[in-house]
């Protein structure tokens, strides 16, 4: 009888034990592994040298595109952050010069806030940007300070975590407005930059 | 995919949004930058280059010297060298008939006073002393400068004969010569042919020019007009560190006077009054068409002009005038040009 009585406990317990592990299974969580070329929160300077392409000239007459200005140079750098996986926030400075056909020198230093959608496929990123800021401009002993807008699409090789390289096609435009509208101009340059990228 | 498309363009919009409050905030009274980069031209190749000390018209031939001599006829076309005597010319006058020069060696002495029929020099009769020369009615004057200042000579043919009483004379700076005589000016006053000093109250005279009839002194700050042997109301020119004066006439009758940053007009009236003053191209009076203002002002008006010659004869066919510059600048340094019909722009020569 005695040994009833214990081999009873011991089935007891032991059921007992099995039905405590059974309960008590940790639930393993879902593990993501798709990659993600972009997380919310990442960040890269750019910086770029290139080419800027003067276009045409827009006034109440229509387009003017003899512009007097030749193909200048321009550098630029900049920082953008992700707000989420597709879109990235950031501003923009650039140092653009053109000399023209006078002789003289056309110089403009943007200083713009700048949004960007970015398209991935695979190592190759894709940005499409749009700048808006102001632009600081002289041209002989003539200054002026007046807006700028700039849509850009650019395309960029992923050669590491770190590092990106490509180029970009940007179109400056940049509107001159004064009291006499006669001399009102929205100039339109187009840069061509090769840049590299280095995120963080 | 759609939320980040949504923010995308939410951010977009936000920059849209700043943009066109900017575009409203910047209407602006600056100079105007592309559509006076538009009014820019292409730079002619220097023709002559450096510094210009002189241009004289002689007959139908323009001469003029950077050092060497050069000569154009009729106005147009190209200027061609002509020889020299010696090593460089130091500068040029004219009796109106001839072209005289004083030369220089390798060293910069000046060594000769030549006078040119068109064809050969020969030299003129004169102290060795005479550093500088201005054109007058049948004569040229020669200054020899002396221990106690300059004393002036009258250069006729080839002989150079003291002004009597014109001696211990303050620099030289130029002559005008009118329909009946001849007058030259130092730094310290105006005088006749004959050395008479005519009391100019200008403070320190920079030039001296005419309309044909009257006389008309610079000095820093104003013009002063001699008429019928008084010297009228100083007029303030406006225009810094002037360097030059000279006389338009061909239906504009303006002063011109050149200075540290391109050059200034003063309009006379009818009665030859000096009435105001005139930025070139701001208006139909001016020397300069009113759409050539901006390329004006986006070039001769940046730099410093040593001299400004109005020439109305002889000038290319259609042409009233054509005025000349000497331009000192590291860059574009030389004679320039504007024509009233035929060039309606300033430019190299």
């Amino acid at each position: 009888m005695k040994r009833q009585i214990i081999t009873l406990v011991l089935a007891i317990a032991g059921l007992s034990f099995l039905n405590a592990q059974t309960t008590e299974t940790p639930v393993k969580p879902d593990s993501n592994y798709g990659y993600e070329p972009i997380r919310k929160g990442d960040q890269f300077i750019r910086m770029g040298l290139g080419i800027g392409l003067p276009l045409f000239n827009g006034s109440s007459d229509g387009i003017e595109t003899k512009t007097n200005i030749n193909l200048g140079g321009t550098g630029t750098i900049g920082y953008s952050r992700f707000i989420n996986s597709k879109v990235a926030l950031g501003g923009e400075i650039a140092f653009s010069f053109n000399s023209t056909l006078g002789g003289n020198l056309y110089f403009y230093l943007p200083i713009t806030f700048k949004a960007t959608y970015a398209f991935v496929f695979n190592r190759i990123h894709v940005p499409v940007s749009l700048s808006g800021g102001f632009a600081f401009q002289t041209y002989n002993t003539t200054n002026f300070f007046g807006p700028i807008i700039k849509p850009e699409v650019g395309a960029y090789f992923q050669y590491s975590p770190d590092w990106s390289y490509g180029a970009s096609v940007g179109w400056n435009v940049l509107p001159q407005f004064y009291k006499e509208g006669m001399y009102n101009r929205t100039g339109n340059i187009l840069d061509v930059v090769l840049s590299v990228r280095y995120h963080f | 995919m759609h939320k980040h498309i949504k923010t995308g363009i939410s951010a977009i919009l936000g920059a849209a949004l700043l943009l066109t409050g900017t575009l409203m905030m910047t209407a602006c009274t600056n100079d105007p930058i592309f559509s006076a980069i538009e009014q820019e031209v292409k730079l002619k190749d220097p023709s002559i280059i450096g510094s210009i000390s002189s241009l004289v018209v002689v007959g139908t031939d323009i001469y003029t010297t950077n050092g060497r001599i050069y000569k154009r006829t009729d106005g147009q076309g190209s200027w061609n060298k002509v020889g020299l005597p010696y090593f460089r010319c130091a500068g040029l006058a004219t009796d109106g008939t001839n072209l005289y020069g004083l030369f220089q060696n390798a060293d910069y002495q000046i060594v000769s006073f030549q006078m040119f029929d068109g064809s050969v020099w020969a030299p003129v009769v004169s102290p060795a002393s005479i550093v500088r020369i201005a054109s007058g009615r049948g004569r040229v004057f020669g200054f020899a400068q002396e221990t106690e200042g300059f004393t002036a000579y009258s250069v006729t043919a080839l002989t150079a004969t003291a002004i009597t009483g014109a001696t211990a004379l303050a620099i030289p700076v130029g002559s005008a010569v009118t329909a009946l005589s001849d007058y030259f000016a130092t730094t310290a006053g105006v005088y006749d042919a004959a050395g008479t000093n005519l009391t100019c109250p200008g403070t320190t005279v920079i030039g001296i020019t005419t309309d044909g009839t009257d006389l008309f002194a610079l000095d820093a700050g104003s013009v002063y007009q001699y008429k019928t042997g008084v010297w009228q109301s100083a007029f303030n020119h406006n225009v810094g560190s002037p360097t030059c004066i000279s006389w338009l006439g061909a239906g504009k009758n303006l002063l011109l006077i050149s200075g540290a940053k391109g050059y200034g007009e003063v309009i006379l009236d009818p009665s030859n009054v000096m009435t105001a003053n005139l930025a070139p191209g701001a208006s139909d009076e001016s020397s300069v068409s009113t759409t050539a203002k901006d390329q004006y002002t986006n070039s001769i008006a940046l730099w410093n002009l040593t001299s400004i010659y109005a020439v109305t004869s002889p000038v290319p066919a259609g042409d009233g005038y054509v005025v000349y510059a000497a331009i000192s600048n590291s860059k574009y340094e030389g004679l320039w040009a504007y024509y009233s019909a035929s060039r309606n722009e300033w430019n190299r020569e």
